[in-house]
């Protein structure tokens, strides 16, 4: 090998370590660097990088929603446009400011000057308008003027309008609760409004974040009321139609599950629409039911019954002298409408005696008739987490008048409201154990779980079940005939309940205004097995002020459509005993008639029926469809057997029995068809017809050509 | 042994190249779909709204006085008289009548 090629050699030797050792070194710096960035200064790495990307997103929390019990929408919230300014990116950008107020003024139809004064501000933020339309934000939007934005916020909507309005409540448009549910569950139906890491790129758009993915976090929960909404607007249409068509000033209508103390509905007049709860005045917003104090009159009657027959002061079979009419306590006396005589309990009851009820609490004392008014809630306030309820008035015995002792067992110098008595009344109903109101049903979150169920809570036993339903039976008399609360009966449930008329306190003169009253009825049906207890109180009215003239027929009308709505089956349908009066004797010759004609037997015209009977059409032959109506018209429970047309029916026809009697009918395929009727032509031969029989009798005229 | 050293060499280049590629590929891919996950999120929460609002027009018709305006004036319906209630079932208690849900 030559010299040069030698060096030659050696030079490309060195270079190719000199490659070697850097491509040797390379990965090794290259390695020795990602080591150092991903393990030496990993966390202080991965902290910079995520400040740089990462940003806080505030989440503004969905407003829950408010149902019925029955998964209808009370109250809901929906993403609504709201159009905001940023006065310093307005001005930056080189936007008029006057010119930008008065398109947006215009446009929006809000203050021009106002917006004006709002855009020349030195901020940030400010609202042009919360809550537009979609077509108000396009256009805005179409404007497009620098630092005007449109953004999404939450609006509350109340699809029902009027319905429920005291119940509900509203929030107000920041989304907090102003009344009713809406403040009582204010916390748990706003949400949390937290902020959330999210990863944005370049250009500042959310890349990724795991709470963002799972929205549901910050939603507020939903609600689910007692409320039925069927039964509330019943409620709200027959208390207006009353307080209306009585003149009165005010009224509300409490509807309760005696059983479980759940209320049903609760309604008020004057209401609001609340959707437009801005606009309304004090005396729609008032909710009357649960803040409203009144003299409950006689419906504090059977309270004070109740608790003589479980002292043992009134036994059932004792008889009360009501006379004279008039009772002298303190130098004042009290009186009844009219002389009533000797009165049995269940007569001071249901004619309501304010003599005998005196005389009734006087026997019992005035502490036990504390106890147990106050055991039956009175005084108290009812707790059904409502804002601002309140509880009515019942003073300690112990700074009882004498007058106040003698009047209390008749509902006056006291007071209450009226959903607390309609809880009262419901104790009646519930075998004597007073509850708590419930008007929260149920609780979820946004994944549907069970945050509050709360359970009937007995507050108390107040009476035994024994007095409780001597008391109810002595309340269904006072809706039977000759009782004060005839106009709440209602065909086919017995109903117990009791009238009240109480003359209203004159503030300005003291004691009692001689043309104002309250007005009111609380009872529950069906009394042999509530299922619903009413009470109606109607305030002022003009019209009648007697409660069983004015507030017994808003309780029928509620509870007829309420007990149809709920499908309570009337108390015939229950009653499978045929309670037979009486038969009425067919005439034979009537009889005979019928047979011969194969008709059906018309019924005797002479009968005279007493009240509560009715007479047993004859059904036979009719179809079932028919046979099932004309029995229901004779106010009898018809039972059907087999199929076809009625063949026989029991009791038999004319028969005399009670309303609501069983009437059994057999039915039968129809007769096979009877053969068809004979054409004329056939008849002709087997009857001659009128002109040939007259011809046949006639004699014969002579043929032409004999004579002749 | 110089030529088995840089085959060797070259080897794990390609390989740390190789990973290299691979996880930029995946974090490439994790950003889409990350974008993706995004979009969909707001595409649900679009349709919520949507369904919130189709809730809420459905309940504004479903007002139980709108109802009964409509049956008795737009079909001439009305109450029935309680005799012409017939319940059927002997004595059961009934479901409840106009229950939407």
């Amino acid at each position: 090998m030559s010299q040069p090629e030698a060096r030659f050699q050696r030079h490309v030797q060195i270079r190719t370590a000199v490659l070697c050792a850097l491509v040797a070194i390379l990965p090794l710096l290259v390695l020795r660097k990602a080591f150092d960035l991903q393990v030496v200064r990993a966390d202080q790495l991965k902290a910079q990088a995520e400040g740089q990307s990462r940003r806080k997103l505030s989440l503004s929390p969905q407003r829950g929603a408010i149902y019925d019990r029955d998964g209808a929408e009370l109250a809901v919230s929906v993403d609504a446009e709201t159009i905001w300014a940023n006065p310093r990116q307005l001005r930056k950008s080189g936007g008029d400011v006057r010119d930008a107020a008065k398109k947006l003024a215009s446009l929006l139809q809000i203050d021009q000057a106002l917006l004006e004064r709002k855009l020349e501000s030195d901020r940030f933020f400010v609202w042009v308008k919360r809550r537009a339309s979609a077509g108000e934000s396009k256009a805005a939007q179409a404007l497009k003027l620098p630092g005007i934005s449109v953004s999404k916020e939450a609006r509350r909507y109340y699809p029902n309008r009027e319905l429920a309005a005291h119940v509900l409540g509203h929030a107000d448009i920041d989304g907090r609760g102003i009344s009713g549910v809406e403040l009582m569950l204010d916390e748990k139906l706003r949400g949390a409004r937290m902020s959330a890491p999210v990863v944005r790129d370049a250009r500042g758009n959310v890349v990724y974040s795991e709470q963002l993915l799972d929205g549901l976090t910050t939603q507020g929960h939903d609600v689910t009321l007692t409320i039925d909404k069927t039964l509330q607007h019943f409620a709200e249409r027959e208390l207006e139609l009353a307080v209306r068509t009585a003149e009165a000033r005010a009224g509300s209508v409490v509807v309760i599950d005696p059983t479980r103390g759940e209320i049903l509905a609760l309604a008020n007049y004057p209401t609001f629409n609340l959707n437009d709860a801005q606009h309304a005045n004090d005396a729609q917003r008032r909710n009357r039911a649960i803040v409203e104090r009144f003299e409950p009159g006689s419906t504090t009657k059977p309270f004070v019954m109740a608790g003589a027959l479980a002292a043992g002061t009134v036994k059932l079979t004792d008889s009360i002298d009501c006379t004279p009419n008039s009772l002298v306590v303190d130098g004042r006396s009290i009186r009844d409408s009219h002389p009533l005589g000797m009165l049995s309990p269940s007569d001071v009851i249901s004619r309501s005696s304010n003599i005998g009820i005196s005389k009734v609490g006087n026997g019992l004392g005035r502490d036990r008739l504390h106890g147990v008014l106050q055991g039956f809630g009175f005084g108290m306030v009812p707790g059904s987490g409502l804002p601002g309820e309140v509880a009515g008035s019942l003073r300690p015995y112990q700074r009882w008048y004498a007058m106040d002792a003698a009047t209390i067992p008749f509902g006056q110098g006291m007071s209450t409201t009226t959903l607390q008595l309609a809880m009262s009344m419901s104790a009646f109903a519930n075998k004597g154990r007073l509850l708590d109101p419930l008007l929260v049903k149920r609780v979820v979150d946004a994944r549907g779980q069970s945050v509050e169920e709360p359970l009937p809570r007995v507050r108390k036993q107040v009476v035994s079940e024994r007095v409780a339903r001597a008391v109810t039976e002595m309340m269904v008399a006072t809706t039977a005939e000759g009782g004060t609360g005839t106009e709440a009966a209602i065909d086919g449930y017995p109903v117990a309940g009791k009238t009240g008329t109480a003359q209203k306190s004159d503030a300005e003169h003291g004691g009692y205004a001689k043309d104002k009253w309250v007005s009111s009825f609380v009872g529950f049906a069906p009394a042999n097995k509530p299922r619903l207890t009413i009470a109606v109180v109607l305030d002022e009215p003009m019209i009648a002020h007697q409660g069983g003239a004015v507030a017994a027929p808003v309780f029928r009308r509620v509870m007829e459509a309420s007990l149809r709505h709920l499908g309570v089956p009337a108390e015939r349908a229950q009653n499978n005993a045929v309670a037979l009066v009486r038969t009425q004797p067919a005439k034979p010759e009537a009889k005979a008639l019928w047979q011969l004609q194969g008709s059906e037997a018309p019924l005797p015209r002479d009968v005279k029926l007493a009240p509560g009977e009715t007479l047993v059409p004859n059904l036979v032959g009719r179809p079932a469809r028919l046979a099932l109506v004309q029995g229901r018209e004779a106010m009898l429970e018809v039972a059907l057997s087999g199929s076809g047309v009625v063949s026989g029916q029991q009791p038999a026809p004319g028969a005399v029995v009670q309303r609501g009697s069983v009437l059994s009918l057999q039915l039968s395929s129809p007769q096979p068809e009877l053969p068809a009727p004979p054409l004329a032509s056939d008849l002709a031969q087997v009857i001659p017809p009128p002109a040939a029989a007259a011809a046949e009798k006639l004699p014969t005229p002579p043929r032409r050509g004999q004579d002749g | 042994m110089k030529a088995r050293f840089l085959k060797y060499w070259v080897t794990v280049v390609i390989a740390i190249s190789l990973a290299f590629g691979v996880q930029l590929l995946l974090l490439s891919e994790n950003a889409h779909m990350s974008y993706k996950l995004t979009d969909l999120k707001r595409e649900e929460e679009r349709l919520k709204a949507q369904r919130n609002l189709l809730a809420l027009e459905a309940a504004t018709l479903r007002q139980v006085d709108r109802v009964e305006a409509i049956a008795r004036g737009s079909f001439g319906m009305e109450v029935p008289k309680a005799s012409h209630v017939i319940m059927m079932g002997g004595g059961q208690e009934q479901h409840a009548s106009g229950r939407a849900r």
